[in-house]
């Protein structure tokens, strides 16, 4: 599963009411490219999420680049070229450890023609100057943010990884909680950083979500760990569990794919334990930012490539998570960097 | 001398003039109160314009503003991607009523992620943190209302607020305050696309607030960006906004400085004559003064200190009171002095210091000036025959014709100098001319006149006629007194019945219909769908409607704003409109505009000439077929057909509708029937066309109360004046009274006497005054109005009112001579020629 940031839970519950209004994601479902690289606008919600580590002349870097695409049928009668049938959010971040604590920018707006669109038909996203699209099969980022920008250039070098059951990925206990869902693990990256006035130099791997999704939340779920690692090697591991406001797991699910073999585990084989916390001084919220997972018996630790990797824009957006750069390490030696998340960890967020 | 002798010199001077110094006081006071009052209710609207647009504009450097009807949003995503624009936020704005108020409050329909980029008070306290049923940003019923607005509702965080629209009403429910926009007034944010919808404004924005990128050549850009940009946009700065409203608002300011300005210096001119007489009365006074080793500087300098104290205390005093009534007036009629330039709130109370100081200055200096005119030939007396002497006079004014002729001449001459802007510099000069020339006019006049009236045996009448005929100086000091009152009470009496007539006369042509559907005075919002005609068309006994839209814009090349009223059009309603010629050009011609006479002041336009008007995103080329006549408005208008209208625009919506009932329709069954369709367009009202008439005949009368109350008080000054002046006058001929005793007269002969001499000055003034009150009318009409209003009318004689007025003044003249005569003649009349010994 990927992540709908924190404030975009609250919206999404607003609308679960008329969850039948929207398409479904349903068993059987069936992925197509390059169709399926592009927006599914009749679903709710869905996201393209990058994240990855940076090698730069000034030292290890994680970065993170978002696009949310929600649909709001409410709006849907009434025939204005403004009517904000269609959301856009943009989130970006920069993990630098020289820095302390993140980097981060964000852009929100309604779908409106050449302002903001999500694209159907290939990866095309973007939000006035900030973009993200597919071009002669690899992703474009350029995120001009505030005091600091990306220009990267993301190259897959393996083939697509198709979450759950392939690309029907269940969130909850019922059939139609589940989302569509690929990965792209091991993105080659090139480009440069930009902070400030400066340009570095940066590449390193990547990973690529995008799901999408009309009922992404069971109704007891307050928020979520996920985690998506480049192991050394090749492998591709990613995990997720949604939690309920006991800190009980609601769901999980796992997929791990070694030497071209893809395995996916159930819920009661994937099981998540915080490690070690840390408390965030500006917002008080206290966040595990070292997790412990087993995936079948076996144990798998994220440990933080900085602990103040906390996303706070509750200021504009209504939002706050931790979404940060991690090294792992697993069951016979295996290494590797990802993201870790975690969501609904502070009070429960409004928009 | 001392401080000390100063002092009590002036307490003593003063405490015995008390009336006279009060009065002198309050004429100073009236005029440095108007002056100040029109200041100052100016200045705070322009400060809550200024303020206003400067806070809801943000961080935003420009705005593309377009006409008041709005223009496609089309025009939005290219300017908002041009590589200049950093933020582009889109919004539309309209006035919609409170169902079952007369108020409107401002709706403004923003995108909120573009808005708070500029302007993060447009995210405020309550679009957040509540509870999950609170309505999202982009929820269309959700309203977010500053301070201002949630009390104008009587509402709070929650409530739910209704506004009429022309769907309906509008129910929207307050998520939010929006405490940071408090400047900008009574405000409903909401979301620019619920905007749009509820209002039936599809495709229509009014405004891009900009902020540019920095460090781009901005002139290279601006020019970029406005050719991305439709006809009839254009890319201002926030902060021109007061500017230009000041731009519009100069001549209707001016004009009414002026009027002030004319209060406060008939007020000097009565402080002279005021001053001149009570110094004449002092004459020994002054002369002991001297005597005692006081040089005629120091008298001149006492006396000018006394004027500067009177015209100290009238301006402070006039401050307080223009303070007072402009806070006053603020709170109940809001910024708006009758000419309909602004819609302000009125919460914003501005006095400018400085521009208040200079208006109280010049009350003092009027003051002061007045003094030492009078104290010119006291300086130079001669002590040992002034202390001796008790002949009282002022130097008489010149008595041949020349100065008057002269002044006269000057005055006509000025009448037709062309205007500076739109200030009709000429024709005030005029005006001042020939009151010059009035008061110069008075001595020859009272010789021409009185040489007309045969001698008479009655020794009364003779002695009479002698005394007025001679006209002592200060007997003239009286009457021009009596002639300025009089001559700009008359002008002003002349010019608002005219005006008043040629409105009533205009008004009857121009609501031709029976009935009339208005939408219009409830702000723009609220507007007739075409739906909505056609079924008011279809109501059984209406023969026909004719739906009327405005349309307000600025021409291209021009700072001026210019209205467009489409309507059907045939010869009936273009003699209403008083045009010229009233004849409809057959259809198969260019497309045919009529223009206001303003229109023909502000653009130059003439008829034959092909004007070019940015109408819905084009440019429009109409043939100006004739001028029609427009009371409504001071700046310029058009008139076109609405079926070109419409096919150029495809704006189907009309403001008002004017019905026309089938012969024998039973008007009360068809009102009924109108009155239907009208309740489901909350805020618009169904009247006929008498109604309306009185209603705008009562405005205008509301509009110029002020004006007739200044009236009111010039005539009442300038009879107090008068019998101030007849006091000191019989005062100082107590001797002469005592030495008709002593030739037989009674006293009742005596008080008659005084009398018939008031009553010829005052027929005199009145006559002068008169004459020169129709002349200033002239002036008023035809120059001051033409150059500063822009509308044409003619003159309508007032004679009723001006018969009451020369005979007040004539009576109150002669009732007022002979009450004050009566104190002087009270003493035995042996003690008066004793006084003599």
């Amino acid at each position: 599963m990927r992540r709908a940031a924190a404030f975009l839970a609250l919206i999404v519950s607003a609308f679960l009411t008329h969850a039948a209004d929207y398409a479904p994601v349903v068993p059987g479902l069936k992925l197509a490219f390059p169709k399926d690289f592009g927006a599914h606008p009749d679903h709710r919600i869905e996201w393209w999420y990058a994240t990855g580590h940076l090698e730069t002349p000034k030292g290890p870097m994680g970065f993170q680049v978002t696009f949310f695409r929600l649909r709001n049928k409410a709006a849907d009668a009434n025939p204005s070229r403004f009517s904000p049938t269609q959301l856009l959010f943009a989130h970006a971040a920069l993990a630098d450890p020289a820095h302390g604590k993140l980097r981060h920018d964000q852009r929100i707006a309604r779908g409106f023609p050449a302002l903001a669109e999500t694209r159907t038909g290939d990866t095309d996203v973007f939000i006035d100057d900030w973009s993200f699209k597919r071009v002669d099969g690899k992703y474009v980022a350029r995120i001009p943010g505030d005091g600091f920008a990306l220009d990267l250039v993301l190259a897959p070098t393996q083939p697509l990884l198709l979450q759950g059951d392939a690309g029907y990925s269940r969130k909850g206990p019922l059939p139609s909680q589940a989302s569509g869902y690929y990965s792209e693990p091991h993105l080659a990256v090139t480009g440069t950083v930009k902070i400030g006035a400066q340009s570095i130099e940066a590449r390193g791997s990547a990973w690529l979500d995008h799901e999408w999704s009309s009922q992404i939340l069971a109704e007891n779920a307050v928020g979520w760990d996920w985690v998506g690692l480049n192991l050394e090697g090749g492998a591709a591991l990613m995990a997720f569990r949604l939690r309920d406001k006991e800190g009980s797991t609601v769901w999980a699910s796992a997929t791990l794919r070694r030497d071209g073999k893809v395995r996916v585990y159930a819920k009661d084989e994937v099981r998540f334990t915080p490690r070690r916390t840390w408390r965030s001084p500006r917002t008080g919220v206290t966040w595990p930012v070292e997790m412990g997972f087993e995936i079948a018996g076996e144990p798998w630790v994220v440990t933080p490539m900085m602990d103040d990797q906390e996303m706070d824009a509750r200021g504009s957006t209504g939002t706050l998570y931790w979404e940060g750069a991690v090294t792992a390490t697993g069951p016979g030696g295996a290494k590797g960097r990802g993201y870790l998340e975690l969501t609904g960890y502070s009070e429960r967020l409004r928009f | 001398m001392n401080a000390a002798l100063v002092a009590t010199l002036l307490r003593g001077s003063l405490s015995s003039n008390r009336w006279r110094s009060l009065l002198a006081v309050f004429c100073i006071a009236l005029g440095v109160a108007l002056a100040g009052a029109v200041n100052t209710l100016h200045a705070s609207a322009l400060d809550e314009i200024d303020r206003a647009a400067r806070l809801l504009a943000g961080t935003a450097d420009y705005q593309v503003k377009g006409p008041r009807n709005g223009f496609d949003d089309a025009s939005y995503a290219p300017v908002a991607l041009h590589p200049a624009v950093a933020v582009a936020s889109p919004v539309i704005e309209l006035d919609a009523p409170l169902p079952g108020k007369t108020e409107t409050v401002r709706v403004m329909g923003i995108d909120p992620f573009r808005a708070a980029r500029l302007q993060p008070g447009f995210l405020a306290e309550g679009s957040s943190s509540r509870g999950d049923d609170t309505p999202t940003l982009l929820d269309a019923n959700a309203a977010w209302l500053t301070p201002a607005a949630l009390a104008r509702f009587g509402a709070k965080v929650g409530d739910e607020v209704v506004l009429g629209g022309p769907k309906g009403e509008v129910r929207l429910e307050v998520a939010g305050a929006l405490p940071a926009l408090d400047g900008g007034g009574p405000l409903v944010v909401m979301d620019i696309a619920a905007v749009q919808f509820f209002f039936d404004r599809i495709g229509v924005i009014h405004r891009i607030d900009l902020r540019l990128v920095p460090d781009v050549p901005r002139e290279a850009a601006l020019r970029d960006i406005a050719a991305r940009l439709p006809p009839g946009t254009a890319l201002t700065r926030p902060d021109e906004a007061a500017m230009r409203t000041a731009g519009l608002t100069q001549a209707y300011r001016v004009n009414l400085t002026a009027l002030a300005l004319m209060a406060l210096f008939t007020g000097g001119f009565l402080v002279f004559s005021t001053l001149a007489l009570q110094a004449a009365r002092r004459r020994q006074e002054f002369a002991l003064l001297r005597a005692l080793g006081l040089t005629a500087g120091g008298v001149r300098a006492f006396l000018a200190l006394e004027g500067g104290l009177l015209g100290l205390a009238g301006a402070v005093a006039g401050t307080v009171l223009g303070l007072a009534a402009s806070r006053a007036m603020l709170e109940r009629f809001g910024y708006d002095l009758g000419a309909g330039f602004f819609s302000g709130t009125g919460n914003t109370f501005a006095p400018d210091a400085s521009s208040l100081a200079i208006i109280g200055v010049l009350g003092v200096a009027t003051a002061a000036a007045a003094a030492l005119a009078v104290t010119r030939p006291l300086a130079s007396l001669d002590v040992a025959q002034a202390l001796k002497d008790r002949h009282v006079d002022l130097p008489s004014p010149p008595g041949d014709w020349s100065w008057p002729l002269g002044l006269a001449a000057g005055a006509a001459v000025a009448a037709f100098l062309p205007p500076a802007g739109e200030i009709s510099v000429g024709g005030y000069l005029s005006i001042g001319l020939a009151l010059a020339a009035a008061v110069m006019a008075v001595s020859p006049a009272s010789r021409f006149l009185l040489d007309q009236v045969p001698a008479s045996d009655a020794p009364l009448r003779t002695l009479a006629r002698a005394q007025v005929k001679s006209l002592p100086g200060h007997l003239s000091a009286m009457v021009s007194g009596i002639v300025v009152s009089v001559a700009l009470t008359a002008a002003m009496a002349i010019m608002v019945h005219s005006f008043r007539v040629s409105l009533d006369g205009w008004l009857s042509g121009v609501l031709e219909a029976d009935l009339f559907a208005r939408a219009a005075p409830q702000g723009d919002a609220v507007v007739f769908s075409k739906e909505a005609q056609a079924r008011m068309a279809a109501v059984p006994g209406v023969d026909r409607i004719d739906p009327i839209r405005f349309e307000r814009l600025t021409p291209e090349g021009s700072t001026g704003l210019l209205t467009v009223i489409a309507r059907p059009v045939d010869a009936q309603l273009l003699r209403g409109f008083q045009a010229d010629p009233p004849a409809v050009p057959p259809r198969n011609g260019p497309l045919t505009a009529w223009i206001s006479e303003a229109a023909v002041d502000l653009f130059g336009w003439k008829p034959g000439q092909d004007i070019t008007v940015p109408l819905a995103g084009s440019r429009v080329t109409f043939r100006v077929a004739g001028i029609f006549r427009d009371y409504s408005r001071t700046w310029g208008a058009i008139l076109v057909e609405l079926a070109d209208y419409r096919a150029l625009t495809n704006d189907t919506l009309a403001n008002d509708i004017a019905i026309h009932l089938a012969p024998g329709a039973d008007i009360v069954a068809v009102e009924a029937g109108l009155g239907r369709i009208v309740a489901q367009v909350p805020g618009a009202e169904l009247h006929d066309a008498s109604f309306i008439h009185d209603r705008a005949l009562a405005v205008f009368d509301r509009t110029f109360a002020a004006t007739y109350a200044l009236e009111a008080a010039a005539i009442l000054i300038a009879l107090a004046g008068v019998t101030s002046s007849f006091a000191a006058l019989a005062w100082s001929r107590r001797r002469e009274f005592g030495v008709l005793r002593h030739l037989g007269l009674s006293r009742g002969e005596v008080l008659r006497l005084l009398s018939l001499e008031g009553g010829a000055a005052g027929i005199i003034g009145a006559f002068l005054g008169l004459l020169a009150g129709g002349a200033v009318s002239v002036v008023l009409v035809h120059v001051v109005n033409r150059q500063s209003f822009h509308w044409g009318m003619a003159i309508h004689m007032p004679w009723l009112g001006l018969a009451a007025l020369v005979g007040s003044v004539v009576l109150l003249c002669a009732l007022g001579a002979s009450a004050a005569g009566r104190a002087a003649v009270a003493r035995e009349a042996v003690h008066a020629v004793k006084d003599d010994a």
